[in-house]
Parts: structure tokens; C-alpha cells; sequence
């Protein structure tokens, strides 16, 4: 999605409202495209049986999962000394924002399979902002 | 007169006493509340006898198979169904809607049939016999549970000398990086600590958590064998605030399930007595009494096949 269209979306709650602020308090960049995570549907199946038997019990958590998405990344780290954030949206989506050890950001929306509701949570897309 | 009044004393005396063991009765039923049959309450009760890798349970299952005179046949479908419990719940799962998936009622209500069904193919397979399969199963689950517990104790007894030290049921998961070496317990922050997610523990935690890595010590009793300076890379079973080899009043005090006893997990307490409703902390019912998860690796190095479970030893020596 385009930055501009982004922070002119036509949902008006208060989550996506402080969302359209941060998206727009950046300068804009080719690197602030989404990305969309190229997550299988077999694999969302794989976790979600792993959680519902009992294992791995953070997959439901969304700094967890957060964090295990930007480790799977190479060569970013979190700056342990920034402050993330969870936005918990109205629409069942969370955002995520870590700020990085190389000065820009990374957002992550969370969604949980099929846009459900509830359960185990997984990276839908993400970005990388530069302030 | 001084009769009467001895009358009174003692009447008054053995409301007294007897309110006091109605009390003590009470609060024991609460403690050691357990179903009369397992096969009722929706637990994986053949996965966990069949599919365990322990002395005693291995016996049992000899037992089972003479007891009811049972052929390798029939022997051979109670393991089956040991696998289907488990894999059924997922099964069904998976086809209900995505947001039906998530939600906990929706997934015990589809415990509740999986187990039901399970019952329905035992009595059908079973025939005329089924009742003495029910009746045998009711009977060895609740020497079971005293004999665990006496085993538990004794295990401490046996690692007396060593610093925190517990018999734990241990399942198998896979891990997020295939083929990783590590064991999952359910404490995030120690996951947190050891893959430096330092900003993520709260700020009065993390002098606590502040000396990864965070290891651990199995072994096997079954099979001899022992596995040294596993980290702890992941969280659960089933709880992720359950750092239960602390104590309540320690220097890291057991953030949830504190009127637990020291080094039992609360999946253990749930499967076993109904602790919580037999619910884990997100409402979910316990299936099985794991209170550690190992990566295939791991559990082969302790002399586990694919998809067995074990009563191990657990040290938690170095961990917050």
C-alpha cells in the first residue's frame, strides 16, 4: 500500500487515527512499502496445531511473535534501549513498532489466520520507517 | 447436674471437633478433587498410558492387555486411538471457520466431542467388554494419581541433594528453527532473557532475568540418560506465566497458580485434580500434564521415539 493512501484510509476509530499520525510523521522512502510476509497456509496450519496441543504457547502472543519475525530477518536488531509499542486495533489487527539499532523503525501488522478474531497471531505484512 | 454440664461440655466439645474435620474434609476434597474416570473428563488418557515412556506405565499397559485378556488387535487399536486423541482435536479444528479456531469454548466444546467419539469407538469396537475396559481404566487411573504423586515425592527425596530438582511429564513440540537443540518452559521470560528480548521483561524483572543463558538439566530415569545445558528458547506447555520451580514468597516469586505446591506446573494440577477447572491460563482445557515441551533432538538424546512422552527430571538450578 502506498504511504499516502495509507494515511488517508477511510477507517475513522481512534486506533487507526494514531496509526495515520506515526505513518505520517515519517519522511517518505521506497522503504516504507509494505512487505507482505510470504506465510503459507500449511504453515499457519503447522502452528496452529503446535499451539492448540499445547506447544509453544506464545504463538498467541503478539511481542512474541513479533520479535521471532524480526529474528528471522537478517541483519536488523531491536535497540533494546528504544521503546516499542502494540497498538491493539478495532478490527481485530494489532501493529507493532520496534525501533531498530540502525535508527529506523520496523512496523508489523498481526493478524490472526482467516482475520479471526482470536488465537495464535501472525506477521500479515510489514515495513521499515525511517524517521 | 455436673452430669448434665459433662453432657453439654461434650456435645458442645464434639460439634467442635467434628467442624473441624467437616472443614479439614472440605478443603482436602478441593486439593484431591479428581474425576472417578478419566475416560468422562476429557483428558488424553490412552495417549498417556500408551504412549509414555515409563517403568510403571509400561507395566501397566502389560497389565491392561492380561487383565482383559486383550489381543494385539485389540492392543493395537487403543494405541491408535492414544494418537487419534490428540490429532482429532487438531483435526476438527481445522474445520471449523478460522475465527472458531481461536476461540477457547470452541475449542473444549470440540475436546468434549473428540473424547465422546473416542468413547463411542471403544464401546463399539469393544462390544460386551467395554465395560470392563471403562471399569479397569477408572480403577488404574486413580492408583495412578497416587502412585505419580508418591512418585514425585520420591524423586524428590532422590535429588534431595541437589538444588531444585522435579519430576515432570515432558512432551515433544517442534521448534521454530527446525532442528533446534532446546526445551520449552512456561515462563516467557526466560525465553525472553535468553534471546536477548531484554526490553521486552518488565523493568522489575529484569535484574531477575538479567543473566542469560538460561539452561536446564533432563534426565531420563527410564533409559539412564541425560541431556546437560539445554536452553530454554521457547515457552509453554499450555501456560506462559507458570514459572512454577519458584516459590510464591522467593526471590522471584511464581507469578500465577502460587497456591500451587512448589515444582508442580499447573498443566499437571489441571490434568490430574481439576486445578482452575482443569483450564490453563488462557481457558483452555488441559489435555495432558506436560510442564515441559522438548525438540525432537532432545528428546531422542534421551532415549525418546518420535511422539513419546516421559516423567523425566528436570533442574531448574539455573534459572531465575
Amino acid at each position: 500500500m502506498k504511504k499516502g493512501a495509507f494515511c488517508f484510509g477511510s477507517k475513522g476509530n481512534d486506533g487507526f487515527f494514531l496509526l495515520m499520525l506515526t505513518a505520517c510523521s515519517h519522511t517518505a522512502s521506497d522503504k516504507d512499502e509494505w512487505i507482505a510476509n510470504d506465510i503459507t497456509e500449511k504453515e499457519l496450519s503447522e502452528l496452529q496445531s503446535q499451539y492448540e496441543a499445547g506447544h509453544r504457547a506464545g504463538l498467541n502472543d503478539p511481542v512474541q511473535v513479533s520479535r521471532e519475525f524480526i529474528d528471522s530477518l537478517k541483519g536488523i536488531k531491536v535497540d533494546e534501549s528504544g521503546e516499542s509499542s502494540i497498538e491493539e486495533r478495532t478490527d481485530h489487527t494489532q501493529l507493532a513498532v520496534y525501533p531498530l539499532t540502525n535508527g529506523q523503525s520496523i512496523e508489523m501488522e498481526l493478524v490472526h489466520p482467516g482475520d479471526g478474531e482470536e488465537g495464535i497471531l501472525y506477521v500479515k505484512r510489514y515495513r521499515f520507517i525511517t524517521k | 447436674m455436673i452430669k448434665r454440664v459433662c453432657l453439654s461440655f461434650l456435645l458442645i466439645l464434639s460439634i467442635m471437633v467434628s467442624g473441624y474435620w467437616v472443614n479439614e474434609a472440605q478443603a482436602d476434597s478441593s486439593i484431591d478433587f479428581r474425576s472417578d474416570n478419566p475416560l468422562y473428563d476429557d483428558k488424553e488418557v490412552l495417549n498417556y498410558l500408551l504412549w509414555t515412556m515409563d517403568d510403571k506405565l509400561e507395566k501397566d499397559v502389560k497389565k491392561l492387555k492380561d487383565d482383559l485378556n486383550l489381543s494385539d488387535e485389540e492392543m493395537d487399536f487403543l494405541k491408535d486411538w492414544g494418537l487419534k486423541e490428540r490429532s482429532m482435536v487438531i483435526e476438527s479444528l481445522n474445520q471449523v471457520s478460522p475465527q472458531d479456531q481461536e476461540d477457547a469454548v470452541i475449542f473444549n466444546r470440540i475436546a468434549e466431542d473428540v473424547f465422546a467419539q473416542r468413547n463411542q469407538a471403544l464401546q463399539e469396537f469393544f462390544g460386551d467388554s467395554y465395560p470392563k475396559l471403562e471399569a479397569w481404566i477408572s480403577i488404574w487411573w486413580n492408583e495412578e494419581i497416587d502412585y505419580r504423586n508418591e512418585w514425585l515425592a520420591a524423586r524428590t527425596d532422590v535429588n534431595a541433594d541437589k538444588d531444585r530438582v522435579a519430576g515432570i511429564f515432558a512432551t515433544q513440540y517442534n521448534p521454530n528453527k527446525s532442528g533446534a537443540y532446546e526445551v520449552a518452559l512456561p515462563d516467557k521470560y526466560v525465553k525472553f532473557a535468553n534471546l536477548g528480548w531484554v526490553s521486552n521483561i518488565p523493568s522489575n524483572l529484569r535484574s531477575i532475568y538479567g543473566k542469560p543463558p538460561y539452561v536446564v538439566n533432563v534426565y531420563n530415569p527410564a533409559t539412564g540418560r541425560s541431556v546437560r545445558s539445554v536452553k530454554v528458547d521457547e515457552v509453554g506447555p499450555w501456560n506462559t506465566d507458570d514459572n512454577y520451580w519458584d516459590a510464591k514468597n522467593g526471590t522471584n516469586p511464581r507469578r500465577k497458580f502460587a497456591d500451587l505446591p512448589l515444582g508442580t506446573p499447573q498443566a499437571y494440577a489441571a490434568y490430574t485434580n481439576g486445578h482452575n477447572g482443569g483450564k490453563d491460563q488462557s481457558g483452555r482445557k488441559v489435555l495432558n500434564p506436560a510442564g515441559i515441551d522438548l525438540t525432537p533432538r532432545v528428546a531422542a538424546d534421551l532415549g525418546l521415539k518420535s511422539l513419546q512422552n516421559a516423567w523425566i527430571d528436570v533442574r531448574y538450578e539455573y534459572l531465575p
